[in-house]
């Protein structure tokens, strides 16, 4: 679509030399992206905006017929250099002296927790299941959240509502996203990728009604949603005592589910792996790459996708019925379309298509929320808080990481689709 | 949008009280023919309405239920000739009684333990009916000493002087209203898509930018609310210029992919969608005029004026755009490149000033829907993100790209929304009936009704 006859109006001048018309160098304009990315998220990305604008500016030095925007990253190291001595200052002030209302020690506690604890493990199981769908598949499932919502809910229905043991609600629980699976695969596998997006989507969305809905009270509890299945689990915990290892700590509670889902985790990954190092997986590859070519051999391309989707959405349903036993209460607000999309940032993050980038991707990015919302918190509290508060109250301050969340994955995906692992050449993202 | 209006509230108080706290449990069990009271004031209770002028009078020894009716809407009054019944945990009733005048009812009860006091709703007044959220049973538990009351909410609505044709023709009103702010936004989304490819998923944020730059220009520079409205399209029409300016264009270019711009919009949407709840926060805000407006009669049909007046904006701007993309040479050249861009490229068009022309049309349009839903009722960051999966069932429904699919699905969904509840959709999840219209149509007619036929997968 972005054929153009006219001159691209960065360029009144024709260039004489390349073909191609001069552009902004691309490491410039992520160098200056960078340093004003650096605003949000408390000076954190300055010390590589500086980096990147050296580099850039060496390259357009080394070069300087090819790109324009010279400008643009003087720029860039200038904020990045300001931003860096600020990030010093308060490195320093923050953790060996008590001046700052911001104690960094307990935001760095804080974010380590979340990136160990069960929170990062939800969003790894559920970036797991995704990266079999869109890292490997290429389908664009918009939906996780519909199937960890029918694995939570399968758990907490068939004991609670249904009265049955325990063992089976687990069962059920897998079961569901399997049914769910097929019932959403037979109309959209079909179609092109982003049909497929809006009717995973607003599955997703229905169940979550459903699942709150004032009609079906009865059976998913409305609003409130449903607890007291998840005693089992609980009693099964073996662990007594807070741990406590200096920087990090956890109860015993989270002790236990740290097990169980690192565990799970683990063994996730090991299918992943296994399964996308046989010619099973190879054929799942191919179709991301070109689905008439494998058509053309003879593979039968809906029987693979059905199969993908059925996976990952149990990996999807496991990270359900994991955050259903890790609170103990299922909520229907829980599972709403934020999940997935945060799912998908873990995902891109850590690298798509890589065993293991969902789950560095899940832990990275609870660091940064969890860190993130804990500076901004204490930043905003108090007194004398350190944000001025006609620039940011306490409300507003948990607000800061999700907008940062937000513009990290359009930057992530403009300038690094491929996230920190992942190969650029593997990422179905060039799909019609 | 419009449901029907909850009007009134009423309240059942129940009262348990105990008249004997302090003897013991085999008393109150010995003293089960204080039951009998019951027998004999429930024939009298359910004679006719006059007997009911009669006051309920609390039995003189032993346990007793007690419940009163109120009409919390209407100062509290009384409901009156309503018929309670009381049965015990095994299922026996153990009394039944109809509300007297003072909308009470007592019906003693042989022990203490769990007893369901049910409402028979049939017996409730004319235009009062309990609201679907509520259960017409209470459960009560009767505890051994001093005496418990508790409060049990019930909603009940109006049902406006009950018959179908006229709900029917509400609904409809409020569905067209719904559908064509609806098609609006879809209009939008549909210039977008047909020309860029983009499946938008910031779109709904872009109709809740309307809504909020309204909200900006009439409490905080103290416009009138027709200014501040038409300012906020202008704005809107210039936030889509920039964004296509500063984001996409600069993307088309790079040879993104359209799954990766499409997850793009995804964070672009997180991003303003947290931006406005930053920027006023997640409470519910109106704007200073034409919040609450009385109805006015129009032959079956009652609408407020700012009903009338969003309905006529809206049909007008639809009819004007559609004329305009039919007619104009823009509209062509729009048409041209939503069709084929490298052909239109070649043939000497500006694709890249077309595409600069849809996106400013289409966050015009899309902005006025924010707009309309503003004067319509309220605004709130999240407006327009719960409108999205509507705006895409819309454009799907019709088919995707064309422009008389969306204002076609568009209607289809307004209607289906606002109807379905008619025919057994339960209200508070009205939208579930139309996603799923979303998804047989996909497994149907994946091309949307009006679509073009094509391989779409």
């Amino acid at each position: 679509m972005s054929t153009s006859t006219a001159p691209p109006a960065e360029s009144p001048t024709p260039v004489d030399a390349p073909t191609r018309a001069r552009q902004n160098n691309p490491a410039a304009v992520g160098a200056i992206v960078l340093a004003l990315l650096a605003i949000p998220l408390a000076g954190i990305t300055s010390p590589f905006a500086w980096l990147k604008a050296n580099s850039a500016i060496k390259q357009m030095d080394a070069n300087p017929e090819s790109y324009s925007g010279r400008n643009l990253a003087v720029a860039a190291r200038i904020l990045g250099m300001i931003g860096t001595a600020i990030l010093v200052v308060f490195l320093v002030l923050g953790f060996f002296t008590n001046s700052l209302p911001v104690d960094l020690t307990q935001v760095l506690k804080t974010a380590l927790n979340q990136a160990f604890g069960p929170n990062a493990i939800v969003y790894a199981l559920a970036a797991i299941g995704l990266n079999v769908h869109f890292g490997y598949t290429g389908l664009l499932n918009f939906g996780q959240a519909g199937f960890m919502a029918v694995g939570a809910y399968g758990l907490a229905v068939s004991v609670v509502t249904w009265d049955l043991p325990f063992w089976l609600g687990v069962v059920i629980a897998l079961g569901a996203p399997v049914a769910l699976a097929v019932l959403l695969g037979i109309p959209t596998l079909r179609l092109r990728a982003d049909y497929l997006a809006i009717a995973t989507i607003a599955t997703a969305e229905i169940l979550r009604l459903i699942f709150g809905a004032v009609e079906t009270k009865d059976v998913f509890g409305g609003s409130n949603g449903l607890t007291g299945y998840a005693n089992r689990y609980q009693d099964m915990n073996p662990f007594e005592s807070r741990l406590d290892l200096g920087i990090v700590s956890f109860s015993a509670r989270d002790q236990w589910s740290m097990v169980v889902g690192w565990s799970l985790v683990a063994l996730c990954c090991l299918i992943v792996w296994a399964l996308m190092r046989s010619p099973w997986g190879r054929v799942l590859r191919s179709i991301r790459e070109d689905e008439q070519a494998v058509r053309s051999l003879g593979k039968n391309v809906f029987a693979y996708k059905m199969q993908s989707l059925i996976i990952g959405g149990v990996f999807g349903g496991l990270a359900g019925l994991f955050l259903a036993l890790k609170q103990a209460s299922v909520v229907p607000s829980d599972y709403s379309t934020n999940m997935t999309f945060l799912a998908f940032v873990a995902l891109l993050i850590g690298g798509a298509a890589r065993v293991f980038g969902p789950v560095i991707g899940a832990m990275i990015l609870w660091f940064l929320i969890a860190g993130l919302g804990s500076f901004f918190g204490q930043a905003t509290a108090g007194v004398d808080p350190l944000m001025p508060t006609w620039l940011m109250d306490s409300t507003q301050s948990s607000l800061v990481r999700f907008i940062g969340t937000g513009l990290g994955l359009m930057l992530l995906m403009i300038f690094r689709p491929q996230g920190m692992f992942g190969d650029r050449r593997e990422i179905a993202i060039d799909g019609r | 949008m419009q449901r029907l209006r909850v009007i009134t509230l009423l309240t059942a108080i129940v009262f348990l009280l105990l008249l004997q706290p302090g003897t013991a449990r085999a008393d109150d069990t010995t003293e089960s023919p204080g039951a009998e009271p019951t027998s004999e004031s429930s024939p009298d209770a359910t004679g006719d309405l006059e007997d009911a002028g009669e006051l309920a009078t609390p039995p003189d020894e032993g346990s007793y239920i007690t419940v009163k009716l109120i009409d919390k809407s209407n100062d509290d009054a009384p409901v009156v000739g309503v018929t309670l019944t009381v049965t015990d945990a095994d299922g026996a009733e153990v009394g039944s009684a109809i509300t007297d005048v003072e909308g009470r009812i007592i019906v003693p009860i042989p022990d203490n333990g769990t007893y369901d006091v049910e409402l028979d709703e049939d017996t409730l007044p004319n235009g009062i009916e309990l609201s679907e959220g509520t259960k017409s049973v209470i459960q009560i538990r009767a505890i051994i000493s001093g005496a418990n009351g508790g409060l049990f909410p019930i909603g009940v609505q109006e049902i406006v002087e009950v018959p179908f044709s006229d709900r029917l023709i509400t609904a409809v009103t409020s569905g067209v209203k719904f559908g064509l702010l609806v098609a609006l936004a879809a209009l939008g989304l549909s210039l977008i898509f047909g020309t860029t490819g983009l499946t938008n998923f910031a779109h709904g944020e872009l109709i809740t930018f309307g809504a909020i730059a309204t909200y900006i220009c009439n409490r905080g520079l103290g416009l009138p609310v027709i200014a501040a409205g038409a300012l906020a399209v202008v704005i809107s029409a210039f936030f889509g210029w920039a964004q296509d300016k500063a984001l996409w264009r600069p993307l088309r270019r790079r040879g993104t992919g359209l799954i990766a711009m499409m997850i793009v919009s995804i964070g672009l949407g997180l991003f303003l969608r947290n931006l406005y709840q930053y920027l006023i926060g997640s409470s519910r805000q109106s704007l200073s005029q034409y919040v609450s407006q009385g109805r006015k009669d129009y032959g079956p049909i009652s609408l407020a004026d700012k009903e009338l007046a969003i309905i006529l904006v809206a049909t007008i701007t639809i009819t004007v755009t559609c004329i305009m993309l039919m007619r104009t040479r823009l509209g062509k050249s729009m048409r041209a490149v939503s069709d084929n861009p490298a052909l239109s490229a070649s043939s000497g068009m500006r694709v890249d000033g077309v595409i600069s022309s849809v996106w400013i049309l289409g966050t015009a349009l899309t902005g006025l829907s924010g707009v309309l839903l503003a004067v319509n009722s309220q605004i709130n960051f999240l407006m327009g993100f719960k409108l999205l999966l509507l705006v895409f069932a819309g454009v799907t429904l019709g088919g995707l790209g064309t422009i008389w699919g969306a204002l076609f699905g568009s209607m289809v969904i307004g209607l289906m929304v606002e109807v379905g509840p008619l025919f057994g959709v339960p209200s508070s999840i009205k939208e579930v009936g139309a996603l799923v219209v979303l998804i047989l149509v996909l497994l149907i007619r994946p091309q949307g009704i009006l679509g073009r036929r094509e391989r779409v997968g």
